[in-house]
């Protein structure tokens, strides 16, 4: 097969028209594209910066969380560490005035009691005082004597002439 | 007969009826020699003074009962 004349200068044609597109096209959409290309380049890196920022912050933020929620522990263990601190004080403070008021208790009535016994026991002496006075009055009663009566009377003259009949 | 009135001193004396007359009239003389004065005497028998006697004479009062003193002993032993 045989390339005609008319085929050749066609595809002289064709390249030239192929070259002159591509030249055109070079000079017309070349820089757009490549400032296209060079933007978006720009704004993904920009954008992947400020994920990055976005991400160093999130870790920042998580880390700082992290030792807030560690230090909360932390607080709480002592806080909770201090109020049984507290507790047991208190209530050995209790236990301590609980006993301070027992024994204050206990001596009130061991004083009491005693003081009771005391007064039992002179009651009962009175008692016994008594008792024996009112036998003695009915023993006296039939064993005085005229001179038991003499006895008195000369005891009583004697006394009464040694103070020269005072008052009388 | 006249003469001025003399108004005599009067003394109650308290005993038990176990005083004799002469136990008593010893006390009655007793009184009247100490004092120098004739006085008149009132006897009361009273059985709860037990023996001795209280004498009474111008508002004073000689308690020499037995009563009495078994009260003092009484008041004694129970301080």
């Amino acid at each position: 097969m045989e390339l005609s004349k008319e085929m050749l200068v066609d595809i002289v044609i064709n390249i030239t028209n192929i070259l002159v597109l591509f030249l055109v096209v070079r000079k017309l959409a070349y820089k757009p594209v490549k400032n296209f290309m060079t933007q978006r380049t720009q704004r993904v890196l920009k954008e992947k910066e400020a994920a990055q920022t976005l991400a160093d912050e999130a870790e920042r933020k998580s880390a700082e969380c992290d030792r807030i929620i560690e230090e909360s522990t932390k607080a709480k263990e002592e806080a909770f560490k201090e109020g049984e601190l507290l507790g047991k004080k208190e209530a050995q403070r209790i236990i301590d005035e609980a006993n301070e008021k027992a024994k204050v208790i206990l001596a009130n009535a061991d004083k009491k009691a005693e003081e009771k016994q005391k007064k039992m026991l002179e009651d009962t002496e009175d008692d016994i005082v008594s008792i024996a006075v009112d036998v003695s009055e009915k023993l006296l009663s039939r064993e005085i004597t005229d001179a038991d009566n003499k006895k008195i009377v000369e005891d009583f003259l004697a006394s009464f002439e040694g103070q020269g009949g005072k008052n009388a | 007969m006249r003469g001025r009135a003399v108004k005599m001193r009067n003394a109650h004396i308290i005993t038990a009826s176990n005083m004799s007359d002469e136990t008593y009239s010893l006390l009655c003389e007793g009184i009247k020699k100490v004092i120098g004065e004739d006085i008149e005497f009132v006897r009361v028998i009273n059985e709860d003074i037990l023996g001795g006697f209280v004498l009474k004479i111008d508002g004073t009062l000689y308690d020499n009962s037995i009563k009495s003193q078994l009260k003092e002993l009484k008041k004694h032993i129970e301080k």
